[in-house]
């Protein structure tokens, strides 16, 4: 199983505008990263551009995607989508073909390792249950349009890890649900990391996220990484002005 | 899904009634004298008595109302008159020359289907490039070609220059194809046109983005997220094409002299063949209306949402 996933010397522009310079980053397998910072400071794309998913018009300009230190081509890249490389969006509502049933969207996955019929559906409703559904039973025959936001980003996890990735990529995974789902959302990416041995790549902006679950800190600040650190020393002496502004808003929240 | 049903159907009886009501009153506040036209078509002499006569038989001396309601209990009873012209039930003619243009019309709903869709989805990946262009300029030609002329120049092609297809009449199974053709020539390059907008729209579809992400194949993505989504536009037009076709058969027929209801028609309406004129209308909302419901329900099967009433 692979170990490690890197991207080094990332450049990204829309025409003339440079989005991302220079971003180099390492996921370690069981370790997790999370990557602060504002909107639009490059963080979503810097996860889509390790899926090579970018969208239209935005170009990757230099920078190479290796794993376990093998430098990727775009097909390399694109074997590695859902089978090494696990991607949990925000909005999970937008993730999902609202056409199509929840148990469809299993199955067209589950094809891809191979897994049809009775073992198709076994291992479906084993994945339900593990990220929390009570009665996998009733989920696939469900639409989308008739489960929650947190049902629907459990059902996305669920999906992602039908291939077994080494790696997931969560883009501000708990936007838009509420303070209890959230809760669950996160401990359900925790035990994946702690039991399946996953590297997360946890895009947020949510300080309290990163004290939870990260490793390793990464603030990144007009597509650049302006600071990255362990965890620990990130909170006890955050290096950049940014950070330092980040965590004494945090302060101030929690502690009025 | 029951509950869906009855609704669309009790919808759609609904507005039998009004189309049926608001024509009925239409072709008696119209201009002209229905019994005059009665005894036109009855050759009997227009005298005062006569007259006099035929608007007591008729019923045209009651309110306008209370004509309409004996006409609609006669009606419900399968029972639409005679006609003037003919004086057979008007039942029995519409029984009789109404299959054969349905059968144009079906023939140019499968026309219109196997040109729009494939060559749809064809223009569309890929877009601006020569099948997108060659699409374009073949369905600008196509909706601007009237039906009567292209059907003049089918004729010219395949029957008289090639010989291949019969020109005329409803003889075996290939003299249908020169009038399918001609019948849907303009709805299929319509369709053409929606269904490409209608798959680069769901090329541009959010969750697309998760399925690449899970790894799917290039073929299972397009067959499943983006043409079976980017279907339900164009079925739902699909209705208002139907009325297109039913016109638009009833025209071409008169080309081909194709035993359709359309000549039928045409004589009922220069005749003021009341009767007629009245079964015809009913005939017609009624497969428009049918057709309609065939869709309505293909659509909720397509989309759960409208199926569970949820907003889309």
């Amino acid at each position: 199983m692979s170990r490690v996933l890197t991207v080094s010397g990332l450049h990204l522009a829309a025409g003339a505008r440079a989005l991302v310079q220079g971003v180099s980053l390492s996921l370690r397998r069981g370790q997790v990263l999370a990557m602060l910072g504002r909107s639009g400071g490059g963080k979503s794309l810097t996860t889509l551009a390790l899926l090579d998913l970018l969208p239209a018009g935005v170009s990757r300009l230099g920078g190479e995607v290796s794993l376990d230190g093998m430098v990727l081509d775009r097909a390399g890249q694109a074997a590695l989508r859902g089978a090494t490389l696990g991607y949990v969006q925000q909005a999970p509502r937008a993730g999902f073909n609202p056409l199509v049933s929840i148990g469809r969207h299993f199955e067209e996955t589950l094809a891809r390792e191979g897994l049809r019929g009775g073992a198709a559906r076994r291992r479906m409703l084993e994945l339900l249950r593990d990220v929390g559904f009570e009665a996998p039973d009733s989920v696939p025959r469900l639409y989308p349009s008739q489960l929650s936001g947190g049902m629907l980003q459990r059902a996305m996890i669920a999906l992602t890890l039908c291939r077994n990735p080494a790696f997931l990529l969560a883009d501000e995974p708990t936007t838009d649900l509420d303070l209890v789902v959230q809760a669950q959302i996160l401990d359900l990416l925790d035990r994946l990391v702690a039991e399946r041995g996953i590297g997360l790549l946890l895009v947020t902006h949510d300080l309290s996220v990163v004290a939870r679950l990260a490793d390793e800190v990464a603030v990144m600040e007009d597509g650049t990484i302006v600071e990255q650190q362990p965890v620990r020393s990130f909170f006890d002496t955050p290096r950049h002005p940014r950070s330092r502004a980040l965590l004494a808003a945090h302060r101030a929240l929690y502690e009025s | 899904m029951l509950y869906f049903l009855a609704r669309r159907i009790a919808g759609l009886l609904l507005l039998l009634l009004v189309v049926s009501f608001v024509f009925f009153a239409m072709l008696r506040l119209g201009r002209g004298d229905p019994a005059l036209d009665y005894l036109r078509l009855a050759q009997i002499p227009p005298t005062e008595a006569a007259l006099a006569a035929a608007r007591e038989s008729l019923g045209l001396d009651r309110p306008l109302v209370e004509q309409y309601l004996t006409w609609l209990d006669h009606a419900l009873r399968f029972d639409l008159g005679r006609s003037w012209y003919t004086s057979r039930p008007v039942t029995q003619e519409i029984a009789h020359y109404l299959p054969a243009t349905l059968q144009l019309a079906a023939a140019a709903v499968l026309v219109m289907l196997l040109v729009g869709v494939p060559f749809g989805i064809w223009a569309a990946l890929r877009r601006d490039r020569w099948p997108d262009n060659a699409t374009r300029i073949l369905a600008f030609i196509g909706v601007s070609v009237p039906n009567f002329w292209l059907a003049f120049l089918l004729v010219l092609l395949f029957s008289v220059t090639l010989g291949w297809l019969p020109a005329i009449g409803r003889d075996g199974p290939t003299s249908i194809i020169l009038p399918a053709i001609a019948t849907a020539a303009m709805s299929a390059c319509v369709m053409l046109r929606l269904v490409r907008t209608s798959v680069l729209g769901a090329l541009g579809e959010p969750h697309l983005r998760f399925a690449r992400a899970r790894g799917l194949a290039r073929r299972t993505i397009l067959g499943r997220h983006v043409v079976l989504n980017a279907m339900v536009p164009p079925m739902t037009m699909l209705g208002l094409h139907v009325g297109e076709l039913l016109g638009g058969a009833m025209v071409v027929e008169t080309v081909f002299a194709w035993p359709g209801i359309g000549r039928w028609a045409l004589l009922a309406i220069q005749n003021r063949d009341y009767p007629a004129l009245q079964g015809f209308v009913l005939a017609m909302t009624t497969v428009f209306v049918l057709c309609n419901l065939v869709i309505d329900l293909l659509h909720a099967w397509l989309d759960p949402r409208v199926r569970l009433g949820l907003p889309a």
